[in-house]
């Protein structure tokens, strides 16, 4: 029996009873094993897509390789070839094929706009070329500003080469000059693009796309006994709010915030639910715990295990140590100290604290059955918490001169948003950017393995009566079956992306089945949960849950202990232990 | 054998409209007028805060999306691991 007296008591005790044998049903009739294979499909149909058509530039990596190989034993720097192969090797992306844009354009979410919501949909040639006129200036200052840079660095390299690359100050020189045309060049990069604005109409795709949606799951939803035709009348009201929470988060005063689609789909949600109330056709497409399995099953795939080794020990040790140590001991405290009354609220907000915010909140809380207002408020939670420390955190690295690398590990590691903390690394310096989003992304893939434990601790320990143990058949029983989607999906994935390689999988799996296809459609399918969480709630059902101000204790206990944490073990990795990693970086 | 219904999916959970004396149709464009003040009155006046109009100039410079959720989500992660995968994998000799 699941441990209720862990649930704060005005809440009404929602649960169901689960036969104890499992059946050959099961597999269509159960939510948790739809999700599963609704989400194969769409990662086998990207997987489809994709590796049969890589790019023709793909051919030209080993050559990209052997000319750094090549470079960097012929210099003590890298040389501007160094760069120019590196660079071009960036570029080769399956996701910049036709087909591929194509793909994306159909599944894009709303556009940036300022004051008209409209230009989040729609942007005439006129308009676009309006927005981007007044940056040709830059675009221009920047283009010729970089082409200048280029001729020192050549200049710079050509002394040191000519002393034999084994003058010291010429290296460093030449160094310097060329790190100086490497930063004029993304700028020159940055302004073009701000100058080059192209015009989209995404009505028709995001019409398309919901009509695509309302089939896929309501076929899914038909065979397991909600009528097709219900659903499909209902999918349009909640696939529009969804709009509109993508709309809030692209806004251009918003977007700074770190306040993304998630919340705003919560408060678009509620917004009706506690006015007009959520009106009874949209009831049957109001499936939060459907988008939200079927997106994690999604979400397994871009976990890849490979990632971890990314910037070497020292980012497994930042990432991999100190998040688990402060996960445990959040909830540790959270359960022995404060006392919270739910222990699903405490290890959501424990995870989504030390893990990665609103992805982690996400997998732990469907993992551990927690109840949709924990996960709103943990996400809420992290989403305010995000945007104090996306300013303070490099505001107190810039006032105590903390070097870049280790304010980049620092950031990456607490803060709890992955796009929050690319910004706060970029507050710093290119470096601070490239390592703190680095250290995020192997926390990133974390989430596998806190969701897979945390549904394993909750079958076998939580959810029984004090003092007895379950077998592993009972495990089984109770264990969420889409775990284990999420599970396969992420080592499938890995699998793929080790036996491709390194390369080769950045261009055809990252940039191509996942970011150009499955990410996309997890997205959405998450827009949609966030919609259908505040549909069905209430804000009443809120109120249990501040009582004593504890989640907000739990968090600000965590986060300190986090701060602290990762600033120490990061000074040691990077500067004590491996202080080589830090220099090639 | 009992299982808790994630996110309290059931029609027991479902809210209904509290009621109140005002009309649930005023609520609703009273709440999307709030929404409107916040986006546009206190996201003007939160750029008034120290550091803010930097991050705001930095995010928009980078073209970084700051509401990404996971490492996929936007391009940052991806080119920061592939430039730091290129420096440890052919480090230049000597540095």
């Amino acid at each position: 029996m699941a441990e209720t007296k862990s649930q704060p008591p005005a809440e009404p005790e929602v649960v169901v009873i689960e036969s104890g044998k499992t059946t050959l049903k099961d597999l269509y009739k159960k939510e948790d094993w739809m999700a599963v294979w609704m989400g194969f499909i769409l990662l086998i149909v990207g997987l489809l897509i994709y590796l049969p058509r890589p790019p023709e530039k793909a051919a030209e990596i080993p050559k990209y390789n052997a000319t750094m190989k090549e470079e960097a034993a012929k210099a003590p720097f890298k040389t501007i070839e160094w760069h120019n192969a590196s660079s071009a090797k960036r570029g080769v992306r399956a996701t910049n094929q036709d087909f591929a844009k194509e793909i994306q354009n159909f599944l894009s979410a709303p556009s940036d706009w300022d004051t008209n919501p409209i230009d989040a949909l729609y942007r005439s040639e006129e308009t676009a070329k309006a927005m981007g006129a007044p940056f040709k200036e830059e675009a221009d200052k920047t283009k010729a500003a970089a082409d200048a840079a280029l001729t020192k660095a050549k200049a710079a390299q050509a002394a040191a080469a000519a002393a034999g690359f084994k003058d010291a100050a010429l290296n460093a020189a030449a160094d310097k000059e060329i790190n100086a045309w490497q930063k004029a060049k993304d700028a020159a990069s940055k302004a073009d693009t701000k100058f080059k604005v192209k015009p989209y109409n995404r009505v028709p795709y995001l019409i398309g796309l919901c009509i695509i949606l309302a089939v896929f799951f309501g076929i899914g939803k038909a065979i397991m006994g909600t009528p097709f035709g219900q659903f499909v009348i209902g999918f349009p009201a909640v696939f529009f709010l969804a709009i509109l929470a993508y709309m809030a988060e692209t806004q251009a005063l918003m977007k700074y915030w770190g306040f993304g689609f998630p919340l705003w789909a919560i408060v678009f949600g509620l917004l009706i639910s506690n006015t007009i109330g959520t009106p009874k056709w949209i009831q049957p497409a109001v499936c939060t715990e459907f988008y939200i399995k079927t997106g994690l099953v999604l979400l397994g795939a871009e976990i890849l295990f490979n990632k971890i080794l990314a910037i070497g020990k020292p980012g497994i040790f930042i990432a991999w140590v100190c998040t688990p140590i402060t996960l445990i001991l959040t909830y540790w405290f959270g359960q022995k100290i404060i006392k919270m009354p739910s222990k699903t609220l405490n290890i959501t907000i424990s995870a989504d604290m030390s893990v990665c915010g609103v992805s982690a909140a996400i997998a732990t809380a469907a993992a551990c059955r927690a109840k949709k207002e924990e996960l709103t408020l943990a996400i809420g939670l992290s989403m305010v918490f995000t945007a104090i420390c996306m300013v303070g955190q490099p505001a107190f690295a810039k006032l105590v001169g903390m070097p870049e690398i280790l304010a980049g590990a620092w950031m990456g590691s607490t803060i709890d948003s992955t796009g929050a903390v690319a910004a706060a690394g970029a507050f710093l310096g290119q470096k601070a950017l490239y390592v703190a989003a680095t250290i995020k992304m192997i926390q990133n893939v974390l989430i596998g393995v806190t969701a897979f434990c945390v549904a394993v601790y909750w079958c076998a320990k939580v959810d029984c009566k004090p003092g007895t143990s379950v077998s592993w058949w009972e495990i089984w029983y109770r264990f969420p079956k889409f775990v284990i989607g999420f599970i396969i999906a992420s080592i499938v994935f890995s699998i793929i992306d080790q036996s491709v390689g390194g390369d080769m999988s950045t261009v055809m799996i990252d940039h191509g089945v996942l970011r150009g296809f499955t990410r996309i459609a997890r997205e959405w399918f998450f827009a949609l949960a966030f919609t259908c969480i505040g549909l069905e709630t209430n804000f009443r059902e809120f109120g249990p849950y501040f009582k004593g101000g504890k989640p907000i204790t739990l968090y600000v206990f965590g986060q300190s202990f986090q701060l602290g944490f990762t600033l120490l073990i990061g000074y040691i990795m990077f500067y004590i232990v491996f202080p080589e990693i830090t220099a090639a970086i | 054998m009992t299982a808790k219904c994630a996110f309290a999916e059931n029609t027991d959970c479902r809210a209904e409209a509290p009621q109140s004396v005002f009309s649930p149709w005023l609520k609703l464009i009273i709440g999307f007028f709030l929404i409107w003040a916040l986006i546009f009155v206190v996201g003007s006046i939160a750029q008034l805060l120290p550091g803010a109009k930097h991050m705001a100039r930095v995010i928009d410079e980078h073209g970084l999306r700051a509401t990404a959720v996971y490492y996929t989500d936007f391009e940052e992660p991806a080119e920061a691991s592939e430039r730091i995968r290129d420096s440890l994998d052919y480090m230049p000799h000597a540095k």
